[in-house]
């Protein structure tokens, strides 16, 4: 029996890779986490945005811009959406809005083809939605009538504000559902990280993970996973932090590298064996990929509101849409009210879009708008497409031996439907809400955060590269936790369902580990 | 680094002048501009060497740097805390909590 370094290795450091350690540290298990970021400390709590210019450039929602060490380059010149990430402890987490809603029962039920669908249910995946509420901790109100069953986990729902109940009440004058955000957002006193700040595995998974000894490797890229003669995965070469090519081995290897840093290192690991990169024999991986295409309709009161107190993307949200069965294309949208951004990213909107004018105007252009705006987003479901995909880029080969990658990416007419039905509500809501000037487009270009598909789950072997407890088809030990995936993508944000997903993945690893991998 | 602060603070307050009408203080008042030159010389190595090597127009300080300039101004403690000050002088606040809290009882007794 050879000896190991570890009995499990994580690649990644983002929300799946911390519901996952947490879970398997309370096991006795040696577990070893790889991540190619650092440990970032701007939380993306609003009430402490108060960042120095230098930090707020460095937190660019656009790795091609921000350029840090822990960055790869993303080529989104083919694509209609581009990507939007962070690469450190927690990942995109340090950056997101913290909207939590769960995926809905329908997602898992309805089949994408004859051939396509999710193995489990939401059912299935229940006791770990109520456990990661728990936990990371969120915020909302019990009763939603969009689910089946009661959601009881919550802390008191967030303050609305002024400019929100307007909203409320044209919402309720069209008879169109909508009930307060499942927010990652601390509102109960009791909760020792104070109020107002966003919950995130940085201040929930990650502390307790580590209390429980799993170790991290910071600024440590893996480049491959290495496997054996029998196709087993035995381990990973990366380059840590000094730059230094190294090997580490584990019984069991786990990704959870996100929709797309976990196909890159797929891919990558090529062999005689895999030519066409691991657990690829479908060649899934890295096609299907889905973004959430969103609609966007702002409007702007006459009256101050101050309409940006709170976390911006949290406060309502419908699935009146998401729901109801159009004839005029498939599955359905959420929208999700938004609050006006802090001045500082409203500053730079409005001047894109010439509302802010430098110059002798400049504050009566500012207070025009500040304070009066609220937004609704139209977020559609996508749906799993081979042609939108990523490759990676074979003759640009990076400093750290492993590819950057090109999404290719075309928006589907399906969706072009969609985001045009949204917007058309969405502007009758904000004129019923008493909004006197509306702006709306779509699809807007920088909103690839949730990015899913890339490695899909199912039962089939020829279009699927996991299977339903997270394992893939072709290589016995070596798992994938991440929103890659994910069979079909829903109309909400994806968060909820990895926590759950990676949950029920571990659960399934700790409960077998003895007599099947070790 | 002085003589660039020199250059550029005129422009930088026409640009982010000062307004007595709105309470708020012009771009040299609310920022240090010697550390905003720093900042951007390590995140804008390209845009610094430009505003660096020769003075440059206002409409070309607008292009180049007009984003970090609205970015920089308004991450400003100083800001900020006018900015505070104008949001209670213009919202009345307690009348909205009691709408809130019915709307949520209703909500939840409906649902």
């Amino acid at each position: 029996m050879p000896k190991y370094d570890f009995d499990v290795i994580i690649i990644g450091g983002g929300v799946a890779a911390s519901v996952t350690a947490y879970n398997l540290s309370q096991s006795k298990l040696k577990i070893a986490c790889f991540e190619q970021g650092y440990f970032e400390k701007n939380s993306s709590n609003y009430k402490k945005k108060k960042l120095s210019f230098f930090d707020y450039k460095k937190m660019n929602i656009n790795p091609n811009l921000r350029k840090l060490e822990s960055d790869y380059l993303i080529d989104d010149s083919e694509s209609d959406i581009s990507i939007a990430n962070f690469n450190a402890l927690g990942g995109s987490s340090v950056l997101y809005s913290a909207h939590l809603p769960r995926f809905l029962p329908k997602d898992f039920k309805e089949k994408i083809s004859k051939k396509v669908f999710w193995p489990i249910t939401y059912y299935d995946l229940k006791k770990y939605y109520d456990l990661n509420e728990k936990i990371l901790g969120v915020a909302g109100l019990t009763g939603d009538k969009t689910y089946p069953d009661k959601i009881r986990n919550l802390m008191p729902p967030i303050k609305l504000g002024a400019a929100i109940i307007k909203i409320t009440k044209a919402f309720d004058k069209l008879n169109w559902h909508w009930w307060p955000s499942y927010s990652g957002v601390v509102t109960s006193k009791k909760d020792k990280r104070g109020l107002g700040t966003i919950t995130e595995p940085n201040n929930s998974y990650w502390p307790m993970a580590i209390k429980n000894k799993v170790k991290i490797f910071l600024k440590s890229k893996v480049i491959k996973i290495l496997c054996d003669k029998n196709n087993n995965a035995t381990g990973i070469k990366y380059l840590n932090s000094k730059k230094q090519i190294k090997k580490k081995t584990a019984k069991i290897i786990i990704l959870a590298s996100g929709g797309l840093g976990t196909p890159r290192i797929l891919l990558n690991s090529k062999s005689k064996n895999f030519p066409n990169g691991i657990a690829n024999s479908s060649g899934m991986v890295g096609k299907n990929l889905m973004l959430h295409p969103l609609g966007w309709v702002e409007g702007k009161f006459s009256k101050f509101l101050k309409s940006y107190d709170g976390p911006q993307g949290c406060s309502i949200a419908s699935s009146q849409f998401l729901t109801q069965k159009n004839k005029n294309f498939q599955k359905g949208y959420l929208i999700q009210i938004l609050r006006e951004p802090h001045p500082v990213e409203q500053s730079v909107i409005k001047n894109k879009l010439r509302k802010l004018n430098f110059g002798k105007k400049f504050f009566d252009n500012f207070f025009d708008f500040y304070g009066k705006t609220v937004s609704a987003a139209i977020i559609c479901e996508d749906l799993p497409e081979t042609k939108n995909r990523l490759i990676l880029e074979q003759f640009k080969k990076n400093q750290n031996e492993i590819p950057n990658i090109k999404i290719k990416y075309k928006l589907s007419d399906n969706s072009k439907k969609m985001i045009a039905h949204g917007i058309k509500n969405s502007i009758k809501l904000m004129k019923l809400a008493g909004a006197k000037d509306i702006n709306s487009f779509g699809p807007v270009k920088h909103t690839g955060w949730h990015i899913m598909g890339t490695a899909r789950m199912g039962v089939n072997k020829k279009n699927s590269v996991v299977n339903k407890n997270g394992r893939c088809h072709d290589i016995n030990n070596l798992f994938i936790v991440d929103s890659s995936i994910f069979t079909s993508s829903s109309g909400v944000n994806p968060v909820s369902t990895i926590c759950a997903l990676s949950f029920k993945i571990s659960d399934y690893i700790k409960e077998n580990f003895y007599e099947k991998f070790s | 680094m002085k003589n660039l602060v020199n250059k550029y603070k005129k422009d930088f307050d026409e640009l982010i002048p000062g307004s007595k009408s709105n309470d708020m203080y012009c771009f040299s008042k609310s920022v240090n501009i010697n550390l905003f030159l720093k900042d951007l010389k390590k995140i804008e190595p390209n845009s610094y060497k430009i505003i660096s090597k020769k003075l440059i127009s206002k409409k070309q300080l607008i292009d180049l740097i007009g984003h970090q300039m609205l970015e920089a101004y308004f991450l400003s403690k100083k800001v900020l805390k006018k900015l505070k000050k104008y949001e209670k002088k213009k919202f009345l606040e307690k009348k909205y909590i009691k709408d809130e809290i019915k709307l949520i009882k209703i909500k939840k007794n409906n649902d």
